[in-house]
């Protein structure tokens, strides 16, 4: 019971990280919505920085484009997922460091793997691959920081560890 | 041998070193226009950059905020410069920093878009050749400054932070 109460009031950090994640998230979405919809120049100026907006691998909403691509929105959106999934779920408690890395690395090697098959003609602009690629990409490494994140110390105590509560609990 | 100190006072830690570092390399990333085909990696580069050097030059762990904050203010510093440089460069002497390369780029884009965002390329080409700086480019250059160095240094600093957590614990 007492162990319980001290790794609810270590993950209460994580807890707040995954709303703010979750807030801002939500907010940059809405913008490149807005954006999209209102077909701003201004707009699409502000993300070209961020993305290359080449418009046949942009998502179309109707008749607006999104001011960036359909993997970097991806990204966004699964950014926003993996906050909003650690704020209910406490993933910390199920996911192991080993899997945390292998997911990571998974999803960027698929990507990898996505841009060297385009750059080959092995297949052209697969704008849905491409959303999911970068779906998993941003959840994954979400999740990756989330559960690794360190925790700060109460005072009392005991030196942090850098185990994960799901390995803690396997011994 | 010696063991490390359990904690580390924060204060005693002084960023500069790491914003440097990180301001460094977005600096570098950002003054030529490889951000349009790379997305926000060049601003994540940075963020990780600054956060790492930060990390390994105390060798101390640190939260996910504190990584952040780090990345957040290297990149801002980094791709400020750049965008100072570039102004000053386009003022003095009417030369914009890699323009030639990124109409070429978007000329490309341009050719194998298709038909219904083919005219909004070739529209923003027209429009970036048009340009003249004033204070409603400034006031874009801000803007994106702030937005695109905000999701890269909390991306890279974020990673960073929960990558490397070796050291005493800074807070």
């Amino acid at each position: 019971m007492k162990s319980n109460k001290g790794e609810s009031r270590r993950s209460q950090p994580i807890r707040n990280i995954a709303l703010g994640g979750v807030i801002c998230g939500v907010v940059l979405l809405s913008i490149l919505l807005l954006v999209a919809w209102h077909e701003s120049n201004w707009g699409h100026e502000i993300f070209s920085h961020i993305c290359h907006q080449k418009g046949d691998r942009c998502l179309i909403l109707g008749r607006a484009t999104l001011p960036v691509c359909s993997r970097c929105f991806g990204i966004y959106l699964g950014i926003v997922l993996g906050c909003f999934a650690q704020l209910f779920l406490d993933l910390r408690l199920w996911l192991t460091s080993n899997t945390l890395w292998t997911v990571l690395a998974g999803a960027t090697f698929a990507n990898g793997l996505d841009v060297l098959l385009e750059l080959m003609y092995v297949y052209s602009n697969q704008l849905s691959l491409r959303f999911v690629l970068g779906l998993c990409l941003g959840a994954s490494v979400v999740l990756f920081v989330l559960c690794r994140a360190v925790t700060p110390s109460l005072p009392n105590q005991n030196r942090c560890s850098n185990r994960l509560p799901s390995e803690v609990s396997e011994g | 041998m010696t063991e490390d100190p359990e904690f580390v006072n924060l204060d005693e830690c002084p960023i500069k070193p790491a914003l440097l570092a990180g301001g460094a390399v977005s600096f570098v990333l950002t003054l030529f226009p490889l951000s349009y085909a790379l997305c926000c990696l060049p601003l994540v580069i940075g963020g990780f950059v600054a956060t790492t050097t930060f990390v390994s030059k105390y060798r101390i762990r640190v939260e996910i905020k504190i990584g952040m904050k780090v990345a957040i203010l290297s990149c801002l510093a980094g791709f400020g410069a750049s965008t100072i440089l570039y102004d000053l460069l386009w003022v003095a002497f009417d030369y914009r920093i890699g323009l030639n390369w990124h109409l070429e780029l978007l000329s490309n884009f341009a050719e194998s878009a298709p038909e219904s965002s083919r005219g909004q390329l070739l529209e923003s080409i027209e429009i970036l050749k048009s340009r003249k700086i004033g204070f409603v480019v400034v006031v874009q250059q801000a803007l994106t400054l702030i937005v695109n160095s905000g999701i890269g240094g909390a991306i890279g600093g974020a990673v960073a932070s929960s990558l490397f957590k070796k050291g005493s614990l800074a807070q």
